[in-house]
């Protein structure tokens, strides 16, 4: 007893609350400062359980927990890591940092409890994270040994892990793996050369995230004194859409390049195709003149003739190449397309009901096909026209055949026909603005436009062909337009 | 003096009447022949007997540029080509013979060695004298 008066004066006089246990827990003293921290007057808490300042979860352990400590008794901080509450009279659970040390002077085992009110800490470091958590950049303090220590919301959010699975472990996990042999050295070459700085030298930075990708992105680094020594804040910008746009970008500039390369090309067989008619009216105007000089009334009439003629195909070039340059760019309606109707019409159009010509349709495709009538029937037109043009005369019979069938929502559709066929070194160009490749060719635009229009759908043209034995083309179209589906179907309700 | 003789290759019928009427007003010049395509033309000139040798003047031949199938200058390599290895007769004079004043075929032209000028269409009386002049430059 005299031993606890010795001790009461060295309470009193502390200001950090304290308490004395005996070995079987009994509260034998407790200064002010913890009598005032648990609410408690002295007369309420000394002789009591210890256990009644231990809140429920842990409070049936505690008796086990503090007798395994009585056997091997040495001052240390309770809880080691984990954190520590206790409850005050009024039944307010307290966060608390406890000191235990043995007192060894004694007649019986006994110990020296002090609590510290962490409350403020607790709501400075709830602060701290929220704070962290609210930024939009990912977050990752690691230790110098290369552990992490600390993420933010953003890092769990960017690297996929939670962050219970982040804390403790190396930070080359997420690190992409060609990096991860070389990374502690960085890592100690950082810690050895503290300033703050971006990570990789202008390099560019990839981290890896938990389902193996790799993204782009660019890292802070900024040197951390804490109690626990020096440490690293990495700060991290995922870059994937910057990534992203700058290629958008690069696609969208090929793009323009070979746009400017199309239109130089329009410009030169423009200018001639247009401009070549318009010599031979001059040189036929010409010599009309002369003609009328000399009275050769005939031969003027003739070739004013010939001039109409000219003038009013130019016209009619006019519009096609017209066509060709607004394709894609006037809004085209979109609705049903009826192949087969389209196409006997189209038939009709083309051989005025009178061609020798025998046209085959083997249509198998899905209906409906909903797409763009207009342009369905600017292509069928062209490839049914150029079918038609391109018989061979030592074969008994010409025959043109369309067939179609639809594969994972595509349409397939093929115009053959069993004429000269093209030669392969043609193949290539036949597609070409301008390109007349026989006396048979029109103006050189009808393919051109298919192309440009198979293009715009989202669409694929392809030409097989041998000398001799005829000519097909294939296209495919997109047909599930999921917009106007769902429209048509909400507009029936 | 014996009379040019001349080839017009072209495409475009109304173009090969032009010319036709034009140097037909024109003593120095033959009857013109006339093909439609750079293929008919090489035939015509690799045939026997030779179109070259039945004439006292070198052939004058107009070639048409934009013409399908085979272009005016593909025609005149091929032209070359077969000179030089048929080792045959190079008594020609090609001029150019289009509506295009574009400074690459110009320049393409200039580049040939059996080209020697370049008569921009439609064929008038100015353009024929500039055609004499040409071959007998």
């Amino acid at each position: 007893m005299l031993m606890i008066e010795k001790y009461r004066l060295a309470f009193d006089i502390s200001p950090v609350p304290l308490l004395l246990i005996s070995g079987s827990g009994e509260i034998v003293l407790a200064n002010a400062g913890f009598l005032d921290l648990f609410g408690y007057e002295a007369s309420e808490l000394i002789g009591l359980s210890v256990e009644v300042l231990v809140p429920e979860p842990v409070r049936n352990r505690h008796p086990d927990l503090r007798s395994a400590y009585h056997r091997v008794p040495t001052k240390r901080s309770m809880g080691a890591g984990r954190d520590l509450y206790g409850v005050t009279k009024s039944g307010t659970v307290i966060p608390l940092e406890l000191g235990l040390e043995p007192v060894l002077d004694s007649d019986e085992p006994m110990a020296l409890v002090a609590a510290i009110d962490i409350r403020q800490r607790k709501a400075h470091e709830v602060r701290l994270r929220q704070a962290m958590d609210a930024a939009a950049s990912a977050m990752v303090m690691v230790n110098h040994k290369g552990c992490i220590v600390l993420v933010n919301h953003a890092a769990s959010e960017l690297f996929q892990y939670e962050e219970r699975d982040l804390l403790g472990k190396r930070v080359e996990m997420l690190v992409p793996e060609e990096f991860r042999p070389v990374h502690p050295v960085y890592t100690s070459s950082f810690m050895s050369n503290r300033t703050a700085r971006s990570m990789g030298g202008g390099q560019d930075l990839f981290a890896r995230r938990r389902d193996g990708s790799n993204i782009p992105v660019e890292i802070a680094l900024t040197p951390v004194d804490t109690p626990e020594g020096q440490m690293v804040m990495s700060t991290i910008i995922d870059l994937s859409e910057r990534v992203a746009a700058a290629e958008v970008m690069a696609r969208k500039n090929k793009e323009l390049e070979a746009l400017n390369v199309e239109l130089s090309h329009f410009a030169y067989s423009a200018s001639h195709d247009l401009k070549a008619p318009l010599s031979s009216i001059v040189g036929l105007l010409n010599i009309c003149l002369q003609d009328l000089d000399d009275d050769e009334l005939d031969e003027v009439r003739v070739n004013i003739a010939k001039v109409m003629e000219i003038s009013r195909r130019s016209a009619n070039k006019i519009e096609g190449i017209l066509t060709v340059a607004r394709s894609g760019r006037d809004p085209v309606e979109r609705a049903v397309v009826q192949l087969d109707a389209v196409v006997q019409d189209i038939w009709l159009d083309l051989t005025g009901g009178k061609s020798t010509t025998a046209l085959l349709l083997e249509l198998n495709h899905d209906a409906p096909v909903i797409s763009e009538p207009a342009t369905i029937k600017i292509i069928m037109e062209n490839l049914l026209s150029n079918a038609l043009r391109y018989g061979d005369p030592n074969k008994p019979e010409h025959r043109v055949c369309v067939r179609s069938w639809t594969v994972d929502q595509s349409l397939h559709v093929s115009v053959s026909d069993n004429g000269v066929g093209i030669p392969k070194e043609n193949h290539e160009m036949v597609f070409l603005m301008f390109k007349r490749l026989d006396d048979r060719s029109g103006d050189g635009l009808g393919l051109a436009l298919v192309k440009k229009q198979i293009d715009r759908l989202g669409g694929d043209i392809t030409l097989t062909s041998t000398v001799g034995t005829g000519a097909e083309f294939s296209f495919t179209l997109p047909t599930e337009d999921k917009e106007l589906e769902q429209n048509s179907g909400n507009s029936g309700r | 003096m014996s009379k040019i003789p001349v080839i017009v290759v072209d495409d475009e019928t109304i173009d090969r009447y032009i010319v036709k009427r034009q140097l037909a007003k024109c003593d120095d010049f033959e009857q013109v022949l006339e093909v439609a395509t750079g293929g008919e033309f090489l035939e015509a000139y690799f045939s026997e007997p030779r179109l070259t040798t039945q004439q006292s003047k070198p052939l004058l031949v107009l070639m048409d540029i934009n013409m399908p199938q085979m272009s005016g200058f593909e025609t005149i390599e091929e032209l070359q080509r077969r000179m030089d290895v048929d080792s045959g007769p190079d008594s020609v004079v090609i001029l150019m013979f289009t509506s295009s004043n574009n400074p690459e075929d110009r320049a393409k032209a200039e580049s040939l060695p059996t080209v020697k000028g370049y008569v921009v269409k439609p064929l008038d009386e100015g353009g024929v004298e500039t055609i004499r002049e040409l071959y007998y430059a």
